[in-house]
C-alpha cells in the first residue's frame, strides 16, 4: 500500500512537470497538446499516469467493497493475475492490427476487473464458511456484485454496439466475449449467494441445497463451454488459432465433462433411490443406535446399503454426490456388474459393526478387502501373497521398529491375513520370542477395547477408543484362521521361516550398529503395546519389525 | 445466525469433546462465534520422538462439512516427513474424496463423512508416531527420517523443547 501511494505520487510529481514544462516552453494550448502527444517521454509518463489512476480506482472500490484482503484472496490474486497476464498477451498477439493506446486500456481495465470478480468468488466462498457474519458484509458483497454486473454489462454494451456499428471483427468481439463471461460468473455467484442465504434463513435445513446449486454449476459450466468454442470458432475464422482460449477451453471442457459424467452416475443412483435402498426395518434401527453417521443425529427413518449401514436419506445423498463408496466401509454402493465378490464379502455378515464410529470402520474395511480377497483367491494363495507383503514390507521397515508404511502398500487388501500368519507361525516356534508377537491376537479375541485393525488405515487407528463392537469381525477372522488345516500352517509356516532367515541376513549385515539401541526399545514396545495407544497403532509392520528383531537378539 | 448442517455437527462434537476429553489431545475454537475454525493442542504421543510435546493446531472446517475434509495446520513449529514446512498436514484422509490424480492413494485412503475431529487429530497422532516416507510433504524431513537419524532426532527434539517454552 505504501509502494502505491509514493509510486502514484512520484507519477503525479512526473505528469504535472512535463504538463508544466510543456505549457511553458510552448506557451499555448494546441502546441503544447500536440507536444504531449507526440514527445516519447511525455507520453509514457501519461500513461503511466492513466495506469496509477487505473490502479488507485480498484484499490478504492477493493476498499469499499472488500475491506482489506485476506490471505486466501491475495494468494488467489496473485496467482491467477500471472496466468491472465500470460493469456492477455497472447490474446495481443492476435489483435495485433488493433494495437492502439485505447485497446491498451482497455485490456488493463479488464484485466483489473476480473481480478475483482476473482475476489468477489472467494469472499462468497468466505462468506458461506463463516457462521457469523455480520450485515454489513452482506449488504457490501451484494452491491459489489451488483457494482461487478453494472460494470460488466456496460462494457458489454457499449462492445456489442460497436460491434454492431462496424460489422466487422474487431477487437470489441474480445471485449465483448470476455465480458459476457465475467457476467455470467457473477450472475452464478450472486445465485450461489442466494443459495447460501435462502439456507441460512431456513436454519440449515433446506436439503435440496446441493442438488439446486450442482445444477447451478452444471447451466454454468454447459454457458461457458458454448461460449468459449463459439468464440474459438470466430477467431478461428477471423484471425487464426487463439492461443489464450486453448487453457480456458480445455479447462472447462475437461471441468464439464466431469460434471456431466458425475451428474449421470448421480442421477442414476438418487433417482430411484427409494427403490435402490431399502428402508431400514425398526428392528434394524433399533439394533444400532440409530445415529446416523453422517451428521450424527437421531434417525427415525433411514436407507440401508448393501452393506448393511444405515443413513439418513439426505446425508446419503449428498455424499453419493461426491463418491458412490459406503461411507463407513467403503464398499460400493452399487455392486459392480461382473462380479459379486464385494457384495457377497458383505453378504456374509451383514449388519455386524452397525453404526460403529469413526474409527471403527477400520475394522470393516479390513474385513472387506480379506473377504474380497478370499472369494477372489484360494486359502493358499493368499497366505502367500501376504507372506510376500509381509517380507516386502518388513524389508522396508527393518529401519525403525514403530515404522509404518502399510497405507500405500500394494499388498494391503490382504494384509489382515498377515497379522494372523505371523501369529499362527511363531506360536508354533514357542520360545520367548514368540510369546511377544502371539500378544496381538491375544488381544484380537479377547474383543476387548484393544484392537489391531490397522490393515488400510492405520492413521484412524487409535485402539483404546475404538468401541467394543466394532471388533466382532477381527475376532471371527482370527479366530477361523486359527481353524485352517496343519498342512497348510506347515507349509505357511516354511515359507515365512525362508523369509524371515533371509531377511535376517540382511538385518544383520545392514543393520549390526543399530542392534544394541533396538535391544533396549523391542521389548519395550512390545510390552507397552497393551496400555499405551500409540505403540499398538503402529500396524503389524511394527509386530514384523519386532519379531525379526527379537530374533537378532536371541541368536 | 446461520444454521447449516455443518455447525450443527460442529457444535455437537465440540460439546461432546468437552464432556467427554480425550486423552492425548485437547480441542476448542479460534473463536467462539466460529465453529468451523478449531485449535487443537497435541500431546506427543509418548515412546515417540514426539514425546512431551504440546503441538497446537488449528484445524479449518469447509461449509460442506462433512462432506469434505478440514485443512489442520500445526501453528507449533514441527519436523515431520508428512508436514509441509508451512505446517499443513498430509495424510490421505484428509484428501478429497475420488482417485487421487498423482496416483498416490487409493480412493478407499481419502476422506469420507464419518470422521470427526476426533478421529481426525487421533490420526494426526498417530501419524506422529509412525511417519510414512513413502508420499512426504517435507521432503528434507523424510530425507533425514531415513538417512539421517540423529540428524532428524536433533529437529524433532528441539521442536518439542519450542512447544513446551510456548506453554
Amino acid at each position: 500500500m505504501m509502494r502505491l501511494q509514493t509510486y502514484a505520487g512520484l507519477s503525479l510529481i512526473a505528469t504535472l512537470a512535463v504538463i508544466y514544462h510543456a505549457f511553458n516552453s510552448r506557451g499555448q494550448f494546441y502546441p503544447a497538446t500536440v507536444y504531449l502527444s507526440t514527445s516519447k517521454i511525455s507520453l509514457v509518463l501519461l500513461l503511466n499516469m492513466g495506469l496509477v489512476i487505473m490502479c488507485i480506482l480498484w484499490q478504492l472500490t477493493k476498499r469499499v467493497f472488500l475491506g482489506s484482503l485476506r490471505e486466501a484472496e491475495v494468494e488467489r490474486l496473485n496467482e491467477q493475475s500471472w496466468r491472465e497476464v500470460m493469456e492477455i498477451l497472447f490474446a495481443i498477439t492476435i489483435f495485433r492490427q488493433d494495437f492502439s493506446v485505447t485497446f491498451l486500456a482497455m485490456v488493463t481495465a479488464l484485466l483489473l476487473i476480473k481480478a475483482l470478480h476473482w475476489l468477489a468468488q472467494k469472499r462468497v466462498e468466505y462468506i458461506e464458511t463463516t457462521p457469523s457474519v455480520p450485515m454489513l458484509s452482506h449488504i457490501r458483497i451484494v452491491s459489489f456484485m451488483g457494482f461487478l454486473l453494472l460494470l460488466d454489462s456496460l462494457f458489454l454494451y457499449s462492445n456489442i454496439k460497436h460491434l454492431l456499428a462496424t460489422k466487422h471483427a474487431s477487437v470489441s468481439l474480445f471485449f465483448s466475449f470476455e465480458y459476457m463471461i465475467l457476467a455470467t460468473t457473477t450472475v452464478s455467484t450472486f445465485v450461489k449467494y442466494v443459495f447460501y442465504v435462502s439456507d441460512m434463513l431456513m436454519e440449515g435445513q433446506w436439503e435440496r441445497k446441493p442438488v439446486y446449486t450442482f445444477y447451478l454449476e452444471l447451466i454454468r459450466d454447459l454457458l461457458h463451454l458454448s461460449m468459449y468454442l463459439c468464440f474459438f470458432l470466430v477467431i478461428f475464422m477471423n484471425y487464426g488459432v487463439p492461443l489464450h482460449l486453448i487453457r480456458e477451453l480445455y479447462e472447462t471442457f475437461r471441468n464439464f465433462k466431469i460434471r456431466v459424467a458425475d451428474y449421470i452416475r448421480y442421477r442414476k443412483i438418487t433417482s430411484n433411490m427409494n427403490d435402490r435402498f431399502p428402508d431400514a426395518t425398526p428392528e434394524e434401527l433399533n439394533a444400532s443406535d440409530a445415529t446416523c453417521i453422517i451428521c450424527r443425529e437421531e434417525m427415525t427413518t433411514a436407507k440401508k446399503l448393501i452393506c448393511g449401514h444405515l443413513f439418513h436419506v439426505h446425508c446419503l445423498r449428498s455424499w453419493l454426490e461426491r463418491q458412490h463408496t459406503c461411507p463407513t466401509c467403503r464398499a460400493l454402493v452399487v455392486p459392480p456388474e461382473n462380479g459379486t465378490s464385494t457384495a457377497g464379502g458383505h453378504g456374509s455378515r451383514p449388519d455386524v459393526n452397525q453404526m460403529g464410529t469413526g474409527t471403527g470402520s477400520t475394522s470393516a474395511q479390513g474385513s472387506v478387502g480379506s473377504g474380497v480377497a478370499g472369494d477372489n483367491l484360494s486359502q493358499h494363495q493368499v497366505r502367500l501373497q501376504a507372506a510376500a507383503a509381509a517380507a516386502s514390507i518388513y524389508e522396508k521397515s527393518y529401519v525403525y521398529p514403530s515404522a509404518n508404511t502399510l497405507v500405500w502398500s500394494p499388498g494391503y487388501a490382504v494384509l489382515p491375513k498377515v497379522q494372523g500368519t505371523l501369529a499362527d507361525s511363531s506360536n508354533a516356534e514357542s520360545s520367548g520370542e514368540g510369546a511377544s508377537v502371539v500378544q496381538p491376537q491375544q488381544f484380537a479375541i479377547s474383543g476387548g477395547p484393544a484392537n489391531l485393525s490397522f490393515p488400510q488405515f492405520p492413521h484412524t487407528v487409535f485402539v483404546p477408543f475404538q468401541e467394543p463392537g466394532a471388533n466382532v469381525i477381527n475376532g471371527e477372522r482370527f479366530g477361523s484362521d486359527l481353524n485352517i488345516p496343519d498342512s497348510q500352517l506347515e507349509a505357511q509356516k516354511q515359507f515365512l521361516r525362508q523369509q524371515i532367515e533371509v531377511l535376517q541376513n540382511q538385518l544383520h549385515t545392514l543393520q549390526k550398529p543399530k542392534v544394541e539401541e533396538n535391544k533396549d526399545k523391542g521389548p519395550s514396545t512390545s510390552s507397552d503395546s497393551k496400555g499405551k495407544p500409540v505403540a499398538s497403532a503402529s500396524s503389524s509392520v511394527a509386530d514384523c519389525g519386532r519379531h525379526g528383531e527379537n530374533d537378532d537378539v536371541d541368536t | 445466525m446461520a444454521a447449516s448442517q455443518a455447525s450443527l455437527l460442529l457444535q455437537k462434537q465440540l460439546k461432546d469433546l468437552c464432556k467427554r476429553p480425550v486423552d492425548g489431545f485437547s480441542a476448542g475454537l479460534v473463536d467462539e462465534t466460529n465453529v468451523f475454525k478449531w485449535n487443537v493442542t497435541i500431546m506427543g504421543p509418548p515412546d515417540t520422538l514426539y514425546d512431551g510435546g504440546f503441538f497446537n493446531a488449528s484445524m479449518s472446517f469447509p461449509s460442506n462439512y462433512p462432506q469434505s475434509p478440514p485443512t489442520v495446520k500445526f501453528t507449533s513449529e514441527m519436523w515431520h516427513p508428512n508436514v509441509y514446512e508451512d505446517g499443513t498436514v498430509c495424510i490421505s484422509i484428509l484428501h478429497p474424496p475420488g482417485e487421487d490424480p498423482n496416483g498416490y492413494e487409493h480412493a478407499s485412503e481419502r476422506w469420507s463423512p464419518v470422521h470427526t475431529v476426533e478421529s481426525i487429530v487421533l490420526s494426526i497422532i498417530s501419524m506422529l508416531s509412525s511417519p510414512n516416507d513413502e508420499s512426504p510433504a517435507n521432503v528434507d524431513a523424510a530425507k533425514e527420517w531415513r538417512e539421517t537419524r540423529d540428524e532428524f532426532r536433533r529437529k524433532v527434539r528441539r521442536c518439542v523443547r519450542r512447544s513446551q517454552e510456548m506453554l
